[in-house]
Protein backbone atom coordinates (compact mmCIF):
# COMPACT_ATOMS: atom_id res chain seq x y z
CA UNK A 1 0.00 0.00 0.00
CA UNK A 2 0.96 3.86 -0.29
CA UNK A 3 2.97 4.94 2.69
CA UNK A 4 4.30 7.92 1.65
CA UNK A 5 2.57 10.57 -1.24
CA UNK A 6 5.46 9.80 -3.42
CA UNK A 7 4.47 6.09 -3.89
CA UNK A 8 1.66 7.74 -5.76
CA UNK A 9 3.65 9.93 -8.20
CA UNK A 10 4.77 7.77 -10.97
CA UNK A 11 8.44 7.22 -11.88
CA UNK A 12 10.22 10.68 -13.85
CA UNK A 13 12.22 9.89 -15.78
CA UNK A 14 9.92 7.24 -17.68
CA UNK A 15 7.23 9.42 -17.93
CA UNK A 16 9.99 11.86 -19.67
CA UNK A 17 10.61 9.21 -21.98
CA UNK A 18 7.28 8.44 -22.84
CA UNK A 19 6.80 11.59 -24.08
CA UNK A 20 10.21 12.04 -25.61
CA UNK A 21 8.99 9.40 -27.82
CA UNK A 22 5.79 10.09 -28.39
CA UNK A 23 7.05 13.73 -29.68
CA UNK A 24 8.93 14.28 -33.07
CA UNK A 25 12.75 14.99 -32.46
CA UNK A 26 14.05 18.13 -30.89
CA UNK A 27 11.18 19.31 -29.14
CA UNK A 28 11.63 20.60 -26.00
CA UNK A 29 9.16 20.07 -22.86
CA UNK A 30 9.49 22.40 -19.93
CA UNK A 31 10.06 20.64 -16.25
CA UNK A 32 6.94 21.97 -15.20
CA UNK A 33 5.05 20.40 -18.01
CA UNK A 34 6.70 17.15 -17.55
CA UNK A 35 5.57 17.16 -13.35
CA UNK A 36 2.40 18.16 -14.49
CA UNK A 37 2.13 15.57 -17.24
CA UNK A 38 3.61 12.90 -14.54
CA UNK A 39 0.86 13.72 -11.89
CA UNK A 40 -1.97 13.49 -15.24
CA UNK A 41 -1.10 10.48 -15.40
CA UNK A 42 -1.29 9.53 -12.01
CA UNK A 43 -4.37 10.92 -11.89
CA UNK A 44 -5.52 9.15 -15.08
CA UNK A 45 -4.68 5.71 -13.57
CA UNK A 46 -6.95 6.91 -10.05
CA UNK A 47 -10.03 7.88 -12.40
CA UNK A 48 -9.67 5.00 -14.70
CA UNK A 49 -9.46 2.53 -11.81
CA UNK A 50 -12.76 4.02 -9.99
CA UNK A 51 -14.51 3.58 -13.50
CA UNK A 52 -13.48 0.03 -14.07
CA UNK A 53 -14.56 -0.77 -10.58
CA UNK A 54 -17.70 0.40 -11.23
CA UNK A 55 -18.09 -1.73 -14.26
CA UNK A 56 -16.82 -4.52 -12.46
CA UNK A 57 -19.48 -3.86 -9.48
CA UNK A 58 -22.54 -3.75 -12.17
CA UNK A 59 -21.40 -7.27 -13.06
CA UNK A 60 -20.72 -8.24 -9.47
CA UNK A 61 -17.63 -9.27 -9.69
CA UNK A 62 -14.94 -8.41 -6.79
CA UNK A 63 -11.94 -8.61 -8.70
CA UNK A 64 -10.58 -6.08 -11.55
CA UNK A 65 -10.63 -7.49 -14.87
CA UNK A 66 -8.97 -6.45 -18.01
CA UNK A 67 -12.33 -6.09 -19.92
CA UNK A 68 -13.20 -3.68 -17.20
CA UNK A 69 -10.10 -1.10 -17.72
CA UNK A 70 -11.29 -1.50 -21.76
CA UNK A 71 -14.91 -0.50 -20.83
CA UNK A 72 -13.59 2.70 -18.21
CA UNK A 73 -11.66 3.54 -21.12
CA UNK A 74 -14.51 3.76 -23.48
CA UNK A 75 -16.89 5.12 -20.84
CA UNK A 76 -13.94 8.13 -20.26
CA UNK A 77 -13.78 8.73 -24.14
CA UNK A 78 -10.07 7.08 -24.73
CA UNK A 79 -12.19 4.61 -26.87
CA UNK A 80 -8.81 5.58 -29.26
CA UNK A 81 -7.14 3.48 -27.04
CA UNK A 82 -8.89 0.59 -26.90
CA UNK A 83 -7.77 -1.37 -29.87
CA UNK A 84 -4.15 -0.93 -29.79
CA UNK A 85 -4.33 -2.19 -26.18
CA UNK A 86 -6.29 -5.10 -27.30
CA UNK A 87 -3.24 -5.71 -29.32
CA UNK A 88 -1.16 -5.06 -26.33
CA UNK A 89 -3.01 -7.96 -24.01
CA UNK A 90 -2.93 -10.54 -26.18
CA UNK A 91 0.37 -10.68 -26.95
CA UNK A 92 0.55 -10.21 -22.80
CA UNK A 93 -1.39 -13.09 -22.39
CA UNK A 94 0.36 -15.21 -24.94
CA UNK A 95 3.25 -14.48 -23.32
CA UNK A 96 1.97 -15.20 -19.68
CA UNK A 97 0.41 -18.54 -21.34
CA UNK A 98 3.75 -19.39 -22.55
CA UNK A 99 5.54 -18.79 -19.58
CA UNK A 100 2.96 -20.79 -17.56
CA UNK A 101 4.08 -23.80 -19.73
CA UNK A 102 7.54 -23.38 -19.73
CA UNK A 103 6.90 -23.66 -15.87
CA UNK A 104 4.46 -26.53 -15.97
CA UNK A 105 7.29 -28.16 -18.26
CA UNK A 106 10.01 -27.19 -16.06
CA UNK A 107 8.32 -28.60 -13.16
CA UNK A 108 7.51 -31.90 -14.70
CA UNK A 109 11.08 -32.11 -15.95
CA UNK A 110 12.01 -31.71 -12.12
CA UNK A 111 9.51 -34.40 -11.29
CA UNK A 112 10.70 -36.92 -13.59
CA UNK A 113 14.02 -36.11 -13.01
CA UNK A 114 13.56 -36.45 -9.29
CA UNK A 115 12.15 -40.18 -10.28
CA UNK A 116 14.26 -41.36 -12.46
CA UNK A 117 17.14 -41.74 -9.25
CA UNK A 118 14.92 -43.79 -7.62
CA UNK A 119 14.22 -45.96 -10.51
CA UNK A 120 17.77 -46.47 -11.68
CA UNK A 121 18.73 -47.19 -8.20
CA UNK A 122 15.70 -50.14 -8.57
CA UNK A 123 16.84 -51.06 -12.28
CA UNK A 124 20.45 -51.22 -10.48
CA UNK A 125 19.64 -53.00 -7.75
CA UNK A 126 17.45 -55.35 -9.88
CA UNK A 127 20.34 -55.79 -11.47
CA UNK A 128 23.06 -56.28 -8.96
CA UNK A 129 20.36 -58.96 -7.46
CA UNK A 130 20.49 -60.41 -11.07
CA UNK A 131 23.98 -60.66 -11.10
CA UNK A 132 24.14 -61.56 -7.48
CA UNK A 133 21.98 -64.68 -8.62
CA UNK A 134 23.96 -65.55 -11.84
CA UNK A 135 26.96 -65.40 -9.80
CA UNK A 136 25.61 -67.86 -7.22
CA UNK A 137 25.14 -70.27 -10.45
CA UNK A 138 28.20 -69.84 -11.07
CA UNK A 139 29.72 -70.84 -8.20
CA UNK A 140 27.45 -73.32 -8.17
CA UNK A 141 28.30 -74.74 -11.87
CA UNK A 142 31.93 -74.36 -10.76
CA UNK A 143 31.58 -76.37 -7.74
CA UNK A 144 29.61 -78.71 -9.94
CA UNK A 145 32.60 -78.52 -12.44
CA UNK A 146 34.78 -79.32 -9.86
CA UNK A 147 32.98 -82.01 -8.44
CA UNK A 148 32.75 -83.45 -11.76
CA UNK A 149 36.44 -82.49 -12.87
CA UNK A 150 37.74 -84.30 -9.49
CA UNK A 151 39.76 -86.39 -11.56
CA UNK A 152 41.34 -83.77 -14.03
CA UNK A 153 44.03 -81.78 -13.40
CA UNK A 154 41.94 -78.74 -12.79
CA UNK A 155 42.32 -76.75 -9.09
CA UNK A 156 39.46 -76.33 -7.35
CA UNK A 157 38.62 -72.41 -7.58
CA UNK A 158 37.37 -72.21 -3.85
CA UNK A 159 40.74 -72.84 -2.41
CA UNK A 160 41.78 -69.64 -4.49
CA UNK B 1 2.79 -10.41 -33.04
CA UNK B 2 5.54 -11.23 -35.62
CA UNK B 3 4.17 -7.47 -36.82
CA UNK B 4 5.70 -5.78 -33.98
CA UNK B 5 8.89 -8.25 -33.56
CA UNK B 6 11.08 -4.83 -33.21
CA UNK B 7 9.77 -3.52 -30.30
CA UNK B 8 8.40 -5.92 -27.61
CA UNK B 9 5.24 -5.21 -27.19
CA UNK B 10 4.85 -6.75 -23.76
CA UNK B 11 7.53 -4.59 -21.93
CA UNK B 12 6.16 -2.13 -20.40
CA UNK B 13 8.14 1.41 -19.56
CA UNK B 14 5.97 2.56 -16.04
CA UNK B 15 6.73 -0.19 -13.08
CA UNK B 16 3.58 -1.85 -12.71
CA UNK B 17 4.00 -2.28 -9.32
CA UNK B 18 3.76 1.52 -8.74
CA UNK B 19 0.66 1.63 -10.68
CA UNK B 20 -0.42 -1.18 -8.76
CA UNK B 21 -0.24 0.97 -5.17
CA UNK B 22 -1.78 3.41 -7.00
CA UNK B 23 -4.42 1.59 -8.38
CA UNK B 24 -5.06 -0.03 -4.47
CA UNK B 25 -5.08 3.26 -2.82
CA UNK B 26 -8.60 3.91 -4.47
CA UNK B 27 -10.98 2.76 -1.21
CA UNK B 28 -13.23 0.25 -2.89
CA UNK B 29 -10.80 -2.13 -5.22
CA UNK B 30 -10.60 -5.46 -3.70
CA UNK B 31 -8.55 -7.90 -6.30
CA UNK B 32 -6.80 -6.86 -9.71
CA UNK B 33 -5.85 -9.36 -11.92
CA UNK B 34 -2.46 -9.73 -13.34
CA UNK B 35 -3.97 -8.69 -16.94
CA UNK B 36 -6.05 -5.45 -15.87
CA UNK B 37 -2.91 -4.08 -14.40
CA UNK B 38 -1.23 -4.64 -17.62
CA UNK B 39 -3.88 -2.60 -19.63
CA UNK B 40 -3.84 -0.19 -16.91
CA UNK B 41 -0.04 0.42 -17.04
CA UNK B 42 -0.27 0.18 -20.74
CA UNK B 43 -3.35 2.71 -21.09
CA UNK B 44 -1.44 4.84 -19.12
CA UNK B 45 1.52 5.13 -21.45
CA UNK B 46 -0.87 5.56 -24.53
CA UNK B 47 -2.14 8.51 -22.18
CA UNK B 48 1.09 10.16 -21.43
CA UNK B 49 1.69 9.80 -24.89
CA UNK B 50 -1.42 11.23 -26.22
CA UNK B 51 -1.90 13.48 -23.73
CA UNK B 52 1.83 15.19 -25.13
CA UNK B 53 0.77 14.76 -28.58
CA UNK B 54 -2.62 16.82 -28.33
CA UNK B 55 -0.10 19.46 -26.60
CA UNK B 56 2.45 19.36 -29.00
CA UNK B 57 -0.44 19.61 -32.02
CA UNK B 58 -1.89 22.27 -30.47
CA UNK B 59 0.73 25.28 -30.45
CA UNK B 60 2.86 26.19 -32.69
CA UNK B 61 6.59 26.37 -30.88
CA UNK B 62 9.21 24.48 -30.47
CA UNK B 63 8.29 22.73 -26.88
CA UNK B 64 5.61 22.32 -24.91
CA UNK B 65 5.31 24.74 -21.86
CA UNK B 66 2.78 24.72 -18.93
CA UNK B 67 0.77 27.34 -20.40
CA UNK B 68 -0.38 25.48 -23.13
CA UNK B 69 -1.00 21.87 -21.35
CA UNK B 70 -3.73 23.91 -19.07
CA UNK B 71 -4.77 25.30 -22.39
CA UNK B 72 -5.35 21.42 -23.95
CA UNK B 73 -6.41 20.16 -20.68
CA UNK B 74 -9.11 23.21 -20.16
CA UNK B 75 -10.50 23.16 -23.54
CA UNK B 76 -10.92 19.48 -24.87
CA UNK B 77 -13.36 17.77 -23.04
CA UNK B 78 -11.62 14.35 -22.47
CA UNK B 79 -9.04 15.65 -20.17
CA UNK B 80 -12.09 17.15 -18.28
CA UNK B 81 -11.11 15.16 -15.43
CA UNK B 82 -7.42 16.79 -15.17
CA UNK B 83 -9.09 20.52 -14.77
CA UNK B 84 -8.18 20.86 -11.07
CA UNK B 85 -4.81 18.62 -11.62
CA UNK B 86 -3.36 20.89 -14.33
CA UNK B 87 -5.54 24.63 -13.87
CA UNK B 88 -4.73 27.40 -16.10
CA UNK B 89 -2.08 29.83 -13.81
CA UNK B 90 -3.36 32.86 -12.35
CA UNK B 91 -1.52 35.70 -10.99
CA UNK B 92 -1.33 37.10 -7.51
CA UNK B 93 -3.84 39.57 -8.35
CA UNK B 94 -6.59 37.46 -9.86
CA UNK B 95 -6.16 34.90 -6.92
CA UNK B 96 -6.62 37.66 -4.73
CA UNK B 97 -9.65 39.09 -6.59
CA UNK B 98 -11.14 35.33 -6.46
CA UNK B 99 -10.89 34.85 -3.00
CA UNK B 100 -11.86 38.57 -2.44
CA UNK B 101 -14.86 37.58 -4.53
CA UNK B 102 -15.68 34.69 -2.80
CA UNK B 103 -15.89 36.49 0.69
CA UNK B 104 -18.61 38.81 -1.17
CA UNK B 105 -20.59 35.94 -1.74
CA UNK B 106 -20.21 35.55 1.79
CA UNK B 107 -19.40 31.62 1.33
CA UNK B 108 -16.58 31.66 4.33
CA UNK B 109 -16.44 27.65 3.40
CA UNK B 110 -15.93 28.12 -0.25
CA UNK B 111 -13.20 30.84 0.54
CA UNK B 112 -11.22 29.00 2.58
CA UNK B 113 -11.57 25.58 0.33
CA UNK B 114 -10.22 27.97 -2.88
CA UNK B 115 -7.42 29.23 -0.87
CA UNK B 116 -6.33 25.98 -0.21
Amino acid sequence: MAEKPEDLNLPNSVIARIIKEALPEGVIISKESRSAISKAASVFVLYCTSCANNYALQQKRKTLKDVDVLAALEEMEFENFVPQLKQFLEAFKLEQKGKKTALEKRRKAKESSANTPELTSDVEKADAAGIGAEMGNLDELLVMDTDDGANNKFEPINSN
Amino acid sequence: MDVKSSKPPVATGLPMSRVKIIMKSSPDVDHISPDALFAMTKATELFVAHLSNETFKNNDKKGIEYCELANVVNNDDIFGFLQEVIPHKITVREYWKLIGKVDEDDDSEKSSSESE
